[in-house]
């Protein structure tokens, strides 16, 4: 067999019918003489996964530094992913603090977390600073379709007092374009899909509603282009090609029996359409678009803002009446601090589950999770406190073999939380020599 | 704001009770205090002397300062542990319980002292801050360079008040001689006032043991009296305690200021104060008409008892 040069264009799309479908990281992509064995340059992806209201830190922060062995109760559904993790204790972001501006820690936490700066206390005259997301997505986004996303599962308003005198835009958004323009998250399952995967301005609108009256999968519009692919690919690629269109066929198929579902509840009920009822699958849809999207490298840049800061979603699911945010104010209650537990436990478990399904995923000799740096974290410690000191800090995955996972680190208290997102730009290319209130970079993360 | 070389002069000491005697008397807040030697019981000694001061003992004082900032230490490979903090933090009640709690084990639970001094100066009111440096300049010269913080200094600091330097003709202070580059830094970088308080005042303000152990007479328990004991003084230096007095008090004038002028770090670290016009320094002299009221007032603070309050939160 001839080897040759020439290698499949890495922006390929399988087209037909309007439809447009982004292919995931192919072998056949890069040039001929790359085989699975050697190690190819696969882009990092880096994404930050916020919850609201703090954690009960007593079940998240190991008794131990080092090697990560015995994980705490909060991070128990992480155990088997233990190696690929990586623990940070005693960063601080020291303007979440009040400074002055009294109540608000709520506001000022999110509105902080990814800035760095001390937000203005408003409803209306919002101001807060460029988001580190932004920074990275600003230096690397032209090299995918888009720049970064923004995603959710609660609440975008922009407008109103959601805090003490905080705008709804500070409890609302983890990524903000400019010192005044946040950018609001994709609730909406369907909204992410047809972001991610519509055909664009090419359909018209006649067209697009054919296709959805009949109610046909995507992927059914690609066929020839499809089968013409299939015909082109080694064996590896194709398996690869095969996994990842029956994903989107079944994110298609969640996101239509999700609405189906939702049909038949109470439409007296304020419910978006395309919304589950259930927090489990919503996470999931998000996340399996968000894997896809990393997979086809639209982006490389992903925040998602679990629930709003603040929030006060009660937990049925797990049988927790109870409005979360009320609970973290638990005033050592044991009862309250029992169920805020359970809540923070039930996130971690949709994380763990989401981020062991990138671990399966290969790409050349590595895996999307090894590729990828993902945050898991909140913007208070203790939610009945209001504590913006030792902020709870998870990052999964190795940044592409440039982080040593497997530990827990502590750094001296007040460390700032800028600090690892200057650290973090280093990875991503983007060079600054400071961002907020950082003092320097974070000793320990690296591998080299 | 206190960033010292605790350990080093048994003067630091009455320096630091001093600053809790105007706190307990609300003449001003205690907001952060930094050691600058990698002196691990030095820092546990300082977080047991808040925790004291607090009013609280031993495992609530440690829950409740578990809000309060940190203290801060300078970086680098520790020293030896200083024998009079050690044995001080070691006295045990009679349940066993260390009668100085604090919540320092490692160096990873004191603060990096840049970022400490510096967010503790974010969370005071514009020119409400004092911030008094009784140690080699090394940490705060890093911190002047911080982008940011010559703004947040100018907005929220009224004065420096420097007890390093020796003013006196060719002499050198340890303080300066250990980092010269630092000293001239800081004062490079500093925006507003300094106000100097060079070695030839430790003879300025002759405090008499016994007048200190007297007043001390109500404490069954006091960690900086017991430590001060124990670093055996003998002869009193107080240039430290002269710069705390003035820093809180200024305003009572119990010492002399000098006309505007400049401090000059020679590569050695000899100091030199050198009047100008238009200056932002000044040196701090003996004022032989205020010494009685300086000397009881300082006494009277040193043995201030502690005033039971809970942590400022920022």
């Amino acid at each position: 067999m001839m080897l040759t040069r020439k290698a499949l264009p890495r922006r390929l799309f399988l087209r037909g019918m309007g439809a447009a479908v982004a292919l995931p990281a192919l072998d056949a992509m890069a040039p001929a003489l790359a085989s699975s064995q050697l190690p190819g340059k696969r882009p990092v992806r880096l994404a930050w996964v916020y919850v609201p209201n703090g954690i009960e830190m007593q079940h998240w922060n190991p008794s131990y530094t080092g090697k990560l062995t015995e994980l705490p109760r909060v991070l128990k559904p992480m155990q088997e992913l233990k190696d690929d993790i990586l623990l940070l204790s005693n960063l601080t972001h020291n303007n979440g603090r009040a400074l002055l501006d009294g109540a608000g820690d709520h506001g000022r936490c999110c509105g902080t977390y990814l800035t760095g700066v001390h937000v203005n206390k408003s409803a209306v005259d919002i101001k807060s600073g460029v988001s580190v997301d932004q920074l990275i997505a600003n230096q690397i986004g032209d090299q995918t379709r888009f720049a970064s996303l923004e995603v959710g599962m609660e609440d975008a308003r922009q407008a109103g007092d959601c805090d003490s005198g905080y705008s709804c835009a500070y409890t609302n958004n983890l990524a903000w374009r400019s010192e005044t323009q946040p950018m609001p998250p994709i609730l909406n399952p369907r909204e992410l899909f047809e972001r991610l995967f519509g055909s664009g301005p090419a359909l018209s609108p006649e067209a697009r509603a054919q296709r959805n009256r009949f109610r046909r999968s995507i992927i059914d519009f690609v066929t020839e282009d499809t089968r013409k692919l299939q015909a082109e690919l080694g064996p590896t690629d194709r398996r690869k090609l095969d996994e990842y269109l029956s994903s989107i066929r079944e994110i298609e198929r969640q996101i239509e029996k999700a609405e189906k579902d939702n049909a038949q509840i109470d439409p007296g009920m304020d419910k978006p359409y395309g919304i589950p009822a259930d927090f489990a699958e919503h996470f999931r849809l998000m996340t399996d678009m968000i894997t896809v999207a990393f997979q086809a490298d639209l982006s490389r840049v992903v925040t998602f803002l679990v629930t709003r800061e603040g929030s006060s979603r009660a937990y049925r699911e797990i049988g927790i009446p109870d409005g979360h945010h009320p609970l973290t104010h638990h005033q050592n209650n044991a009862e309250m601090r029992e169920k805020v537990a359970r809540i923070n436990e039930y996130h971690v478990k949709q994380f763990a589950t989401w981020v062991g399904k990138l671990k399966t995923l290969k790409e050349g000799d590595s895996t999307i999770l090894n590729n990828s740096m993902i945050v898991y974290g909140a913007g208070l410690s203790d939610g009945n406190r209001h504590t913006h000191h030792d902020l709870p800090v998870l990052i999964a995955g190795r940044g592409g073999d440039a982080l040593r996972t497997g530990q827990r680190l502590v750094y001296r208290k007040e460390t700032p939380m800028s600090n690892l997102w200057l650290t973090f730009m280093d990875r991503m290319g983007v060079q600054m020599d400071h961002f907020a209130d950082s003092t320097g970079r974070l000793e320990g993360l690296s591998l080299t | 704001m206190i960033d010292s070389d605790l350990g080093v002069y048994s003067d630091t000491l009455l320096a630091l009770a001093l600053a809790f005697g105007l706190d307990a008397k609300n003449e001003a807040r205690v907001a952060a205090l930094s050691v600058s030697r990698p002196d691990l019981s030095a820092a546990q000694f300082c977080e047991s002397v808040r925790n004291f001061y607090s009013g609280l003992r031993g495992a609530a004082a440690v829950r409740m300062f578990g809000r309060a900032l940190p203290v801060g230490m300078a970086e680098g490979p520790l020293v030896k542990p200083t024998p009079a903090f050690e044995s001080v933090l070691a006295r045990k009640s009679a349940d066993g319980q260390p009668v100085y709690g604090n919540n320092v084990v490692e160096v990873n639970d004191t603060a990096e002292p840049r970022a400490l001094i510096r967010n503790a100066f974010t969370a005071q009111h514009d020119q409400n801050a004092i911030l008094i440096l009784a140690g080699p300049a090394t940490t705060l010269a890093r911190m002047m360079e911080l982008p940011g913080v010559k703004q947040i200094v100018a907005a929220k600091v009224r004065y420096l008040v420097l007890a390093a330097g020796d003013f006196r003709s060719g002499r050198l202070d340890p303080r300066v001689e250990a980092d010269p580059a630092a000293l001239t830094r800081l004062l490079e970088l500093w925006p507003g006032q300094v106000i100097a308080v060079g070695c030839e005042m430790n003879e300025s303000l002759p405090l008499d043991q016994a007048a200190l152990e007297t007043a001390w007479a109500w404490a069954t328990e006091h960690p900086i009296a017991e430590a001060w004991k124990q670093s055996k003084p003998g002869e009193i230096r107080t240039r430290d305690t002269v710069a705390l007095l003035h820093a809180g008090r200024r305003h009572e004038k119990y010492f002399a200021e000098s006309e505007p002028g400049m401090i000059r770090v020679s590569g050695k670290g000899v100091t030199e104060f050198v009047p100008s016009t238009g200056g932002r320094h000044l040196r701090l002299s003996a004022d032989t008409a205020q010494l009685e009221k300086a000397r009881a007032a300082a006494v009277d603070l040193i043995a201030t008892k502690p005033t039971p309050r809970g942590p400022r939160r920022f």
